[in-house]
């Protein structure tokens, strides 16, 4: 194996990862859509299971993708999500704060908003990290 | 931590890509190295030690000045 080829996010070695953040995000939405329509509840539940399953993939398709990354590129991952995951949950704990005292302009906040939160954190995190080494 | 990485490639018309080839590291962690905004571990400066046939007090140096 050789870890160079985790050189740039385009790289062969972080493909399936994107491929399989893709299916999340197509999953995911396909499963937000279902929750909405006017569909019978076990077809609603079977695509929310898809979206748990594309999930599953993209988690095990990261941790493939951080296995074969050399000790720099992990120490960036590891402040990149160091980073995320305060924001994002300090983020939400900030907006339940908020909406015990006052009306929120998103009327449906839950915790299923964290994960986009703590993505994009994520990707600031990662920028920033990135930035630190060059 | 300052360090003789670049000298030492430059010495060996290495390019980064070529050292971390060797080293099966990234070029950025290359470039990090050798700027000093990255001290490699133990095993890695080691490695580099190999590499160029030196001892690691041959190629780091903590000393502040």
């Amino acid at each position: 194996m050789n870890s160079t080829d985790t050189r740039s996010a385009a790289s062969p070695a972080t493909r399936p990862a994107l491929i399989a953040a893709a299916a999340f995000a197509v999953t995911y939405i396909a499963a937000l859509a279902a929750s909405r329509a006017a569909l019978p509840i076990g077809v609603k539940a079977g695509i929310s299971l898809a979206a748990v399953a594309g999930f599953i993939w993209l988690v095990a398709a990261e941790l493939r993708l951080i296995r074969r990354l050399d000790e720099l590129q992990r120490r960036i991952q590891l402040e990149a999500l160091a980073f995320a995951f305060p924001v994002s949950v300090g983020l939400l704990l900030l907006l339940g704060l908020f909406q015990r005292f006052m009306t929120l302009p998103v009327d449906d906040l839950s915790y299923r908003h964290v994960w986009p939160l703590m993505v994009l954190a994520y990707f600031v995190g990662l920028a920033v990290a990135r930035g630190r080494y060059q | 931590m300052k360090n003789r990485v670049r000298e030492l490639r430059l010495q060996r018309g290495w390019t980064q890509a070529d050292l971390a080839e060797h080293l099966e590291v990234s070029r950025q962690t290359v470039n990090a190295i050798e700027v000093g905004k990255y001290d490699p571990s133990l095993p890695l400066a080691f490695k580099l030690a190999r590499v160029f046939g030196k001892h690691i007090h041959d190629l780091f140096d903590d000393r502040k000045d």
